[in-house]
């Protein structure tokens, strides 16, 4: 009986290590693999134009790590837009909708192949009070992600972020 | 004190069955899902060569009520003492209540965003041009089953017991017929259809009301990518005529 209170910390420890991410960093090398297993996610994608593919991988692994100090020690050697964008997803990811939008206000919302109009669009939902937002709002930033985006891939992506924001995720 | 939960069980069973189809129907309707989608189809830069009216589509579809339906088409109950085992099974069917928009205004609105978007025609609601496109919605459904599951078993002063809710494949199936006139004579005329088997989208649902909305939203969806498909046909055939 002593290890009831144990045994209740330790469930709840597990369910909550069991719950996906609400968003998930990919790359081009791992994208296909991902984005097929599990629960339907929210990705930002790290395209081929962003570092070598080994420098990629331990981004994206760092940012769904969240572990920022292992994020600092790689983009140093960076240009401005980059560190910025990554910048952007370090604060996006750490919930900071508000200091994100900002970060991203910095760039222009074609870069890095239109997320960051699609991260704009996400920032401003996720600071939304109310959760039954106005989806046709909505629909016109992301119709105009979709329209900006070139690769099939982000095209994808957007698509499914519109299809989780109409089943209210 | 054993037939008295038996008894209590049973009631209880008999009960939350015929309250069902009403939750069920709450749920659906209390959060009506949008079927405005994204517009798949690149836009064109090419200067527009000419222009058309769209009036206002009419649904003929008698089979699409102001209100959605909820019919439960199968219940199932074995109480055998230490084992109870059921199952409910509703047909949903959309209705307007379920969805968001205003369907014929949403037609109206999304022909004219893909005529101006990815066609070389302008189109307009107003009486600008002499060209005018009337198109009927003859087909207008999406519909599936919700089924929900349950058993109960007793061992000693053990209970063991699972409750699973699910939604079968769905479809949606919308067709539309069009004229295109020039001061009342028809220049061109067709019909389009478009059906869907829809793929459950795979999302966690939290509870029996978020699994009701996203049922919803499925067949919101699927009404919505047919709708897409015969628009997208119909400012083909359009713009086939009048520019080439």
């Amino acid at each position: 009986m002593r290890f009831a209170p144990l045994f209740f910390f330790f469930s709840i420890a597990l369910l909550w290590s069991c719950a996906a991410p609400a968003y998930e960093v990919v790359t081009s090398e791992n994208y296909e693999e991902v984005s097929q297993t599990g629960f339907e996610r929210k990705f930002i994608y790290l395209d081929e134009t962003l570092g070598r593919d080994s420098t990629r991988e331990r981004i994206a692994r760092s940012l769904n790590k969240k572990d920022w100090d292992a994020l600092h020690m790689e983009i140093h050697s960076f240009s401005r837009e980059e560190q910025f964008f990554l910048l952007a997803l370090r604060l996006f990811l750490s919930e900071q909708y508000n200091v994100a939008l900002q970060a991203l206000d910095q760039l222009k919302d074609y870069d890095f192949n239109c997320q960051v109009q699609l991260l704009k669009t996400d920032c401003l939902y996720h600071m939304e009070e109310e959760k039954r937002v106005d989806v046709a709002a909505y629909k016109k930033k992301y119709q105009k992600a979709y329209d900006c985006a070139h690769s099939d891939r982000i095209k994808h992506i957007i698509r499914t972020r519109y299809r989780l924001l109409r089943y209210g995720s | 004190m054993a037939h008295k939960i038996f008894i209590l069980l049973l009631s209880t069973l008999g009960i939350s069955s015929c309250l069902s189809t009403y939750d069920v129907y709450h749920n659906l309707s209390e959060r009506p899902a949008t079927i405005s989608y994204l517009h798949t189809r690149e836009i064109t830069n090419m200067e527009k060569v000419d222009s058309v009216r769209i009036k206002k589509p009419v649904i003929t579809d008698s089979t699409f009520a102001s209100k959605g339906r909820v019919v439960k088409t199968d219940f199932h109950l074995y109480p055998l003492i230490v084992f109870y085992d059921w199952e409910n099974i509703h047909d949903i069917k959309i209705g307007a209540n379920f969805i968001r928009e205003e369907e014929p205004q949403f037609i109206q609105e999304s022909l004219k965003t893909e005529f101006n978007r990815s066609t070389v025609i302008f189109a307009d609601s107003s009486n600008v041009s002499d060209l005018t496109l009337e198109v009927q919605v003859d087909t207008f459904r999406a519909d599936g089953l919700y089924k929900q599951e349950g058993s109960i078993l007793f061992v000693l002063y053990f209970i063991y017991w699972s409750f699973y809710d699910r939604i079968e494949p769905l479809t949606a199936h919308t067709s539309m017929s069009y004229q295109l006139q020039r001061d009342g004579e028809v220049l061109l005329s067709g019909e389009t259809s478009h059906q869907l088997e829809l793929d459950i989208f795979n999302i966690k649902s939290k509870n029996r009301k978020e699994l009701a909305f996203h049922l919803n939203a499925v067949l919101a969806e699927g009404l919505s990518e047919s709708i897409r498909m015969n628009i997208e046909d119909i400012t083909r055939d359009v713009e086939d005529y009048l520019a080439f």
